[in-house]
């Protein structure tokens, strides 16, 4: 049997009433005051969780509140019927510095793993799990949008195209999805490639006249199909957009002032994340080349020559994302040396 | 009945409330965010509990299984927002322009939530407003500013304010704010003064600093900088402590519950200091110290509050309040709105 002192409230006025609660082993809880006399049952009861040393509330099934200092009492009521145990452990949990400490290392240490394993499995699973319409869509909606904003009609000659088309249909009928080719004009990207979802490849102007000859420029869109069959462009996106959502979930109760520390870790796991996805298709574009009997070292040669016409001035840079370029010259003599 | 002040208490502690925060952290990752409602609660528990009155604390009743179901919810609807906006922008037109309407269902819905599971003394608050006079606050003002050239801003602000207060209860009680139109455009016409002083002052010293100069370009470029953050930094933080206090001040000041009104008496000084701390201390600590500076900005706060009652504290009647969902709530978190009370 235990006593404690609490103050009651009925529920429907604010009245505050001082009475002794006695909590009887047999579940029976008494209460008594001045004006009050009143008994319930355990079982009719909610008793909050602790939390820190505030004032604990319980409340009575008819809509009848009290509320007491007495902690330790109400926690060895609660013990005694076994209700709630989770909620002492959370109590200890939260109450000790040598958990909270480790709170912080495995906080840190989970938060990292997220980030680097889980946001890009998790992501590579959803793309998996998505219509390839969708995919599609979305690398049409973004030609659109480019051709509206980035550009113009191709000034390449057609002999050299069709010849171009040719040599690029032979190398993507060797990968399992259908791939276009499409030539475009564009001052601001300079010599550049780009591969939309769906399997939409885009080389500018630029770059054809850059490629001293087809197999250069056949390494570089080997390198973009690596992109596209990896799924690299809609899986970037979802990574992103998984990441923001980690990063407000972790820190969406800590109030918006942390808004800083939610975006800077997302900047820098994303350069993290294209560097891998460069690697991914440069072993993929090495593999095709190999089996189209092209030697990788013109892979090398296009990649020299991009790095060089880069070097000074476009707004855009092809290879800011990439690795550095010599690390992949490297990489790529390595491998085909084998 | 005599008129008698009483003070507003907050007991949290930072080191208590860490503890409890950074398990909160880790049991969301570990549950893949399904503890995070949880973890709310548990928040917003601590800070309730911890503000006392009269000796008698707040208290925060919300389920967390019902703010889980509202974030899942209020989750899918935005990643279904963000799916439109990758597939037409045609589609993202036509959402967007839904969510601008649901906007003043959402403020409504998340503040019947948090004041029907705010209580004190065993009596709810409540929240109860129609959809149109929302509409015309939150929808109707924001396209009158631009078109007044921002000279509707501080009525938008009262408008606000008297919005979310006015249809406040606590029990049968209802909350009233009196300030007036008048009183808002004083305090925003102070600080445009303040800023076209300090505009002036700076025009004056940069004049000054040209014709006393010799100096090559790089020096010019140092002074700019130097300009910026020793003159436009500091003036930015006050005007924005400023617009804070003031406005925070007279709200409450004019408040009234019954028989009751509130005093505030924050200052200018102490909300820019503790502003300025609070943000090195959260960036220099890369987050550790967000629950020190979430205490004792609510201390601060607390602090400045006070009650004046000329009636009985025992005479506040319980209304029969409908149950809130915890959807709107959900989706004001997610879409970060800012009420602001």
């Amino acid at each position: 049997m235990i006593t404690i002192k609490a103050i009651y409230y009925d529920g429907r006025s604010s009245t505050q009433l001082p009475v002794l609660v006695t909590f009887e082993t047999s579940g029976v809880i008494v209460i008594e005051g001045e004006t009050l006399r009143l008994t319930t049952h355990f079982n009719r009861t909610t008793i909050a969780s602790r939390l820190g040393n505030t004032r604990r509330s319980l409340f009575l099934a008819d809509g009848a509140k009290l509320e007491t200092d007495d902690n330790d009492a109400v926690d060895s009521v609660c013990r005694e019927f076994g209700q709630n145990p989770w909620q002492a452990i959370l109590h200890r949990i939260e109450q000790r510095w040598l958990y909270a400490l480790s709170a912080v290392v495995v906080g840190i240490t989970l938060t990292w793993a997220a980030i680097a394993f889980g946001v890009p499995l998790a992501a590579f699973w959803a793309a998996k799990a998505l219509p390839v319409g969708v995919e599609q869509q979305v690398g049409e909606q973004t030609l659109a949008s480019l051709d509206n904003w980035l550009f113009t009609a191709s000034e390449i000659g057609d002999a050299e195209q069709a010849q171009l088309q040719q040599r690029f249909s032979q190398i993507a009928a060797t990968a399992p999805g259908p791939y276009r080719l499409l030539l475009r004009n564009s001052k601001k990207l300079g010599a550049n490639a780009i591969a939309l979802p769906g399997g939409l490849i885009i080389a500018t102007d630029a770059l054809v006249e850059l490629a001293e000859n087809d197999e250069q420029m056949l390494a570089v869109l080997a390198h973009e199909i690596g992109h596209v069959e990896y799924r690299h462009g809609i899986r970037s996106i979802l990574q992103d957009s998984l990441t923001a959502i980690l990063m407000i979930g972790l820190l969406g109760d800590a109030s918006s002032i942390s808004s800083l520390s939610a975006t800077l870790p997302t900047v820098l796991v994303e350069s993290r994340y294209s560097r891998q996805f460069e690697q991914e298709a440069d072993r993929f574009a090495l593999n095709l080349l190999r089996e189209q009997g092209i030697d990788a070292e013109h892979f090398a040669r296009i990649l020299t020559l991009l790095n060089q016409s880069h070097h000074s001035d476009t707004e855009f840079d092809y290879l800011s994302s990439h690795p550095a370029t010599n690390k992949r010259i490297e990489i790529i003599r390595s491998l085909e040396s084998r | 009945m005599q008129t008698s002040a009483k003070h507003f208490e907050f007991r949290g502690e930072a080191g208590e409330f860490f503890k409890i925060w950074i398990v909160n952290i880790v049991l969301s990752i570990v549950t893949l965010g399904i503890y995070s409602a949880w973890a709310k609660v548990r928040t917003k528990r601590y800070f309730y509990s911890n503000t006392l009155l009269m000796n008698t604390p707040f208290d925060y009743l919300a389920d967390p299984l019902k703010i889980l179901k509202g974030r899942l919810l209020a989750f899918g609807l935005i990643l279904l927002y963000s799916l439109s906006a990758l597939l037409s922008p045609v589609l993202q037109g036509a959402v967007l322009i839904i969510i601008l309407f649901a906007l003043p269902w959402i403020i409504i819905k998340a503040l019947k939530f948090n004041l029907y599971n705010s209580a004190y003394r065993n009596i709810r608050f409540s929240f109860d407003a129609d959809y149109l006079r929302a509409l015309g606050v939150f929808i109707g003002f924001p396209i009158l500013v631009p078109l007044t050239l921002g000279l509707a801003y501080p009525a938008f602000v009262r408008a606000r304010k008297k919005f979310v207060i006015d249809h406040s209860a606590y029990g049968t009680s209802t909350f009233t704010m009196e300030a007036t139109n008048g009183q808002f455009y004083g305090v925003y016409l102070k600080a445009a003064g303040i800023m076209l002083l300090a505009v002036l002052a700076a025009v004056a010293l940069a004049r000054l600093n040209q014709s006393l100069s010799l100096a090559s370009e790089g020096s010019a470029v140092f002074a700019l900088l130097f300009f910026m953050l020793l003159i436009w930094l500091p003036l930015f933080i006050t005007i924005y402590g400023y617009l804070y206090t003031s406005i925070s001040n007279l709200v409450i000041n004019h408040t009234g519950l019954q028989q009751c009104r509130f005093e505030s008496a924050l200052t200018t000084a102490a909300i820019c200091r503790l502003y300025i701390v609070n943000t090195l201390a959260i960036m220099l600590s890369l987050g550790l110290l967000i629950p020190w500076a979430m205490i004792r900005t609510a201390r601060y706060r607390l602090s400045c509050l006070t009650m004046v009652s000329s009636g009985d504290m025992n005479a506040f009647i319980a209304a029969e309040a409908e149950k809130a969902e915890a959807l709107g709530e959900e989706l004001d978190d997610l879409l970060d709105l800012d009420i602001g009370l």
